[in-house]
């Protein structure tokens, strides 16, 4: 059994996990289809360069720009994405979305609030890869509504449980 | 007309570098947001004694190595084709 150690102010993360790999797909689709035309246009032009002139040198400048601008706003993505996004505590669960250098968001929901947790996996996709998103009802707000919702949660229906237990226990010690 | 095309050539020229040089800028404010940010979460983890914090770490700085090193292959890849032209 895992032995939590609380700070001082008798807080301990019960788990802290990543969104599901499925975030990168996307990114990795579109850079691996992108990559190999401009790589392909940077060395042919690069290479050709002193046999065509200015027609190769403006080929191997936009091949530059095109590859450059793939690679930049793949990493970018992926550096965005790659920090731990969940941490559940024994009195919150905090929720961290980041883009670097466009926004820096951090949710937190006191579990004392929490009026229930609700697990979703919808479609093939989500069913089959084991990952769904979880709404965190604080009162007054709809499953809709993108400020209560935890999207690419792996195992959400485990983690809503854990979430409850935490609850649970939170609400009878205190 | 040979001066128009040296007058192209160097445009071009300074272009290339141009565009490397944002290429470097671009990638050193990237990774000194990523520090930052992930530096804030570190804390954030330790603060709540989980032992992810270490593995957070590591494997952040694996991609952002990974981000430095294939930039600098770029620049000096399109420095060698345009500038050296084997």
């Amino acid at each position: 059994m895992t032995e939590f150690v609380p700070n001082t102010n008798g807080e301990y993360a019960v788990t802290a996990f990543s969104t599901h790999w499925i975030k990168y797909v996307p990114p990795t689709v579109i850079f691996f289809l992108l990559l190999p035309v401009a790589l392909t246009l940077f060395i042919t032009a690069g290479l050709n360069a002193q046999s065509y002139g200015n027609g190769a040198d403006m080929l191997f400048l936009g091949a530059l720009l095109l590859l450059l601008l793939v690679h930049h706003w793949y990493f970018h993505r992926i550096l965005s994405e790659a920090m731990v996004d969940v941490i559940i505590t024994n009195k919150r669960v905090i929720f961290c979305q980041d883009s670097l250098l466009r926004f820096d968001d951090m949710h937190e929901f006191n579990l004392q609030n929490l009026i229930a947790v609700q697990a979703q996996k919808h479609g093939i996709l989500q069913n089959v890869l084991r990952y769904g998103s979880l709404w965190l009802d604080t009162g007054g707000s709809v499953s809709t509504d993108l400020g209560g919702v935890i999207p690419q949660v792996p195992h959400p229906h485990y983690v809503a449980q854990q979430i409850t237990t935490e609850r649970r226990m939170h609400t009878e010690s205190s | 007309m040979e001066a128009f095309a040296s007058l192209g050539a160097s445009t071009l020229s300074a272009a290339i570098i141009a565009v490397n040089i944002i290429s470097v800028v671009t990638m050193a404010a990237v990774v000194g947001e990523f520090l930052h940010i992930q530096h804030k979460r570190i804390n954030l983890l330790r603060s709540l004694n989980s032992n992810r914090a270490e593995a957070e770490h590591k494997h952040g700085r694996a991609l952002m190595w990974l981000y430095i090193i294939s930039t600098a292959v770029l620049t000096v890849t399109a420095v060698f084709l345009y500038f050296i032209r084997p």
